[in-house]
């Protein structure tokens, strides 16, 4: 039955008493009448109403009495009427307090109680109440199925008699939790490896806790106290427990990077290997998600929609800001409703292997370009194409080392503009020239290490501003360092091992070819020499065949015309014959010596007997020859007297003289001037034969002094000689310490060919006058 | 009279093959290159050709060329005299109006004689 509201309670307390009142009044009159009556109202408002409507009741009795006394006015002064007030008051009260006490509250707490009971038997746990004497009030029907006690027989014991605790590893019984209660007012029992003996013996691990029951002060009236069979629980949270451990072993161990994310791509697992793998430590990024990380949502998303796992690589960043190729593989976390708690995620740096199957590969590209590769040049192309270019580079050099050792030469430059010289000493203070020189990799990472290694560095990479990094790398062939390379970056670069590897691998391949291209090379300019010198000695020897049998021609034929019998020659017939035979004769004879001399120049036998000589007494020597050749032309002399003398081999650079004066005849048209001119220049004596001729081409002026070259005929001029002239002349110069050579002719035409001979520096003075006085 | 043109760049040799043709009752007529030749056949056809081979501006075969390609110009005997006995022995087959080919030195002006006599003759 529902208990009426507070506020009826008042109005009935309050409501019968006055209507009470007002009837006895109106009936009777009696003020005993009206006393019993409002004792009997105020009895029933206190079992209707309880103790609220029996106050009510009083107060509005005590009100009825007065309103009856003032109203009425036939009661006399209220004095007198007191001590019925004070007896009514006296025994409501004592009414009130007795009944309240003994027969309603008893009766409600039985209600509570019955509704507490319900409860307790239908809580799953155990659950005791205990007093604060330590015995057990109540006990629902769990905690007697848990302690084998039985709910009646329980109450009334003493607790820890109902609940025996023990310590699950050291076995000593726990104090009477109440009892602990009561003394600490708080509970301290172990509560992981608690274990309760029941009453049969059995052991039961339990949980419990215990809390205090306090009155309406905070006085504590008891305790209650809740225990768990735990048995099925924690067998499994054991099995979980070493599940975990086992787990969390794995993720430490695994070398492959084991991340967990939650539902919203947040961190919550990370393992030492990602902590490896990009920098960051659990503590870091736990419930974060980290940027381009997987947790990006596009991620998950296929193992959202049911794919089992997904495997996927992508360049992901790290702590320290590199980029790694990761490859992962992703699978969604599931509980036991199937439904998705998570995503696993595991994840393999493959960048090292990556690079070192690009660099295998690009190695092997190398190789195979190489093999084309028959020209230093050709080398050099590929260390732009196949190795610079691929790595991004900003420019590249390749230099090789000088045949003498003692500079480098710039064989190919790519990316760095105009300007750059093409050799450099080898004490240059540049890395590249540094690494050719000691046979070492230089490897720059940033330009501050650029400028503190190579501070006084002007060349090859240093003016070029956007230079960050630089990879100077030999080129070495066995011990041979034939040159090297240097390859510059325009940002900062760390050179790690591995490409390290790669580009000296790649050097060694290069100088290998660059070897085998130089030797290729060598061997093509020694075979085209000796083709060449092949051809000559074949033209060689038609050339003086021939011009040997010319004039043996004229000889035999003039000979034999004397001889023959079918004509009679006349005397002036005759003489002519004979004198051309003889001046045939002495071409011949001339010609001989020729061979002779160039023969003797080429096998290094020429004898030169030198002396102190001036210059105009060779001249002297040789001047009627030189009258006969120049006879259809008009020769000019200019040699001081006063020269210095030279050292020298007079009959020789007599022959020199004749055979460049004979040359400029032979070409030269005729009545056109020939100068012959002898001066000092630096310290040596010039002589300056110059001719009116055709003169001879810039490009033939080297190709005329070979044996057997002939400048081209012009003019119909008649080709004599067999082109020995030059090659016995240089021979002849070169055999003084001398030189030979074309100067640019004036600006007209003609040929100005020149020799110069040392100057004879020991007892110049004496010697000056001596060839003149000779 | 028969007439023979020299084509032969040394003096003495012109000299030598004129000197003894002029005194065995034959004219002849001196080039001292290719180009002389020419003008000299051009003005006149003479009843031979003694032609050396090695000419400053052309050889003797280049000038036979021309020779054969001029159509105004009649088929006449030639005698090749050279001194390139390495070279071109066989070039002289491709010329069938070669009628000798004489190597200097020549053997003696025997030799020469007869071949002139000879291709003189055959006309």
């Amino acid at each position: 039955m529902k208990t009426p509201s507070y506020l009826t309670r008042l109005l009935i307390g309050l409501a019968l008493p006055l209507l009470a009142a007002a009837a006895v009044l109106r009936v009777t009159g009696s003020r005993e009448v009206l006393l019993m009556l409002l004792l009997g109202t105020l009895f029933l408002a206190s079992l209707i109403g309880g103790i609220a409507s029996s106050l009510a009741a009083m107060a509005g009795a005590i009100g009825s009495i007065l309103w009856a006394v003032t109203d009425q006015g036939t009661i006399p002064i209220p004095r007198m009427f007191l001590p019925e007030l004070a007896v009514f008051t006296s025994v409501g009260l004592a009414m009130i307090i007795l009944m309240e006490v003994r027969m309603i509250k008893p009766r409600r707490d039985q209600r509570e109680a019955g509704h507490l009971r319900a409860t307790f038997a239908s809580i799953g746990d155990a659950v005791m109440v205990g007093g604060m004497d330590g015995r057990i009030l109540l006990i629902n029907d769990a905690a007697a199925r848990l302690t084998g006690w039985d709910v009646e027989g329980a109450v009334g014991q003493l607790a820890q008699n109902v609940i025996r605790l023990v310590d699950g590893t050291t076995r000593s019984p726990l104090q009477n939790p109440i009892i602990g209660l009561l003394q600490s007012s708080d509970s301290d029992l172990p509560s992981e490896t608690l274990v309760l003996i029941r009453r049969d013996q059995h052991e039961v691990p339990v949980e419990h806790s215990t809390s205090p029951i306090r009155d309406k002060q905070g006085v504590m009236i008891g305790a209650v106290m809740v225990v768990r069979d735990v048995s099925v629980h924690s067998h499994h949270k054991r099995v979980l427990q070493e599940a975990n451990a086992s787990f969390r072993a794995l993720i430490n161990a695994a070398p492959l990077a084991i991340m967990v994310f939650d539902l919203n791509g947040r961190i919550t697992m990370w393992s030492p290997a990602a902590e490896r793998m990009f920098g960051w430590s659990e503590s870091e990024v736990l419930g974060m998600s980290l940027p381009r990380m997987p947790g990006d949502s596009r991620e998950f998303s296929a193992p959202r929609q049911g794919v089992p796992v997904i495997r996927y690589e992508a360049l992901r960043p790290t702590k320290d800001g590199r980029q790694l190729n990761v490859n992962f593989s992703t699978a969604a976390l599931k509980d036991d409703h199937d439904e998705i708690t998570g995503f696993i995620v595991i994840a393999e740096d493959v960048t090292h292997s990556k690079r070192a199957a690009l660099f295998d590969h690009t190695l092997q590209s190398i190789t195979t370009a190489l093999s084309q590769a028959v020209t230093p040049q050709n080398v050099a192309e590929i260390i732009v194409s196949r190795i610079a270019d691929p790595l991004g580079s900003l420019a590249c050099v390749t230099v090789v080392l000088s045949e003498n050792g003692q500079s480098v030469e710039v064989l190919e430059s790519r990316g760095l503009g105009a300007g750059m010289p093409s050799q450099f000493p080898l004490d240059s203070p540049d890395p590249l020239v540094d690494c050719v020189r000691t046979t070492t990799s230089i490897w720059l990472n940033t330009q501050d290490e650029y400028r503190h290694y190579y501070p006084l560095s002007q060349d090859i990479f240093q003016q070029y501003a956007s230079t960050h990094a630089l990879a100077c790398v030999p080129l070495a062939a066995g011990k041979r360092t034939l040159g090297g390379f240097g390859i510059s970056f325009p940002g900062p670069r760390t050179f790690d091992h591995l490409e390290q590897t790669f580009l000296e691998a790649a050097a060694q391949q290069c100088a290998l070819a660059l070897d085998r291209a130089r030797l290729y090379e060598a061997e093509a300019k020694a075979r085209r020499a000796a083709e060449r010198a092949d051809l000559l000695k074949v033209q060689f020897l038609a050339m003086i065949s021939h011009e040997l049998r010319t004039p043996l021609t004229s000889i035999k034929g003039f000979a034999s015309s004397l001889l023959a019998t079918d004509v009679v020659w006349d005397e002036t017939r005759q003489r002519e014959f004979i004198e051309i035979i003889s001046n045939e004769s002495d071409a011949l004879t001339d010609l001989i010596d020729q061979l002779l001399d160039f023969s003797r120049i080429e096998s290094g036998t020429l004898r030169i007997v030198k002396e102190p000589v001036s210059v105009l007494s060779i001249l002297e020597d040789v001047l009627p020859q030189l009258r006969t050749l120049t006879i259809d032309h008009l020769l000019r002399v200019n040699v001081p007297e006063t020269l210095p003398l030279v050292d020298a081999d007079r009959r020789r650079i007599g022959q020199v003289l004749t055979n460049l004066v004979g040359n400029a005849a032979r070409y030269a048209p005729t009545m056109t001037e020939i100068w012959i001119s002898a001066f000092v220049e630096e310290d040596m004596i010039c002589v300056d034969i110059r001719d009116e001729g055709p003169g001879i081409a810039p490009e033939d002026r080297e190709r005329v002094f070979e044996p057997f070259r002939q400048g081209a005929r012009v003019n119909g001029a008649e080709g004599k000689g067999v082109g020995l002239g030059l090659a016995i002349s240089r021979g002849l110069i070169d055999a003084h310490q001398g030189k030979i050579w074309f100067r640019d002719p004036p600006p007209e035409t003609g040929t100005v060919i020149s020799f110069g001979l040392p100057v004879y520096f020991a007892e110049r003075l004496e010697s000056r006058e001596e060839p003149e006085a000779a | 009279m028969a007439r023979v043109l020299i084509v032969e760049d040394e003096a003495n040799i012109r000299r030598l093959i004129s000197v003894n043709l002029n005194a065995r009752g034959i004219a002849t007529q001196e080039a001292k290159n290719a180009k002389e030749g020419l003008d000299l056949l051009r003005a006149s056809v003479p009843d031979a050709l003694i032609l050396d081979v090695k000419l400053p501006d052309m050889t003797g075969w280049e000038l036979l060329d021309h020779i054969m390609d001029d159509e105004t110009l009649p088929t006449i005997p030639v005698i090749i005299l050279t001194a390139q006995v390495l070279e071109n022995r066989a070039e002289s087959v491709s010329y069938p109006n070669v009628c000798d080919v004489i190597y200097k030195p020549i053997s003696g002006i025997d030799r020469l004689m007869q071949a002139v006599h000879q291709a003189v003759g055959d006309q």
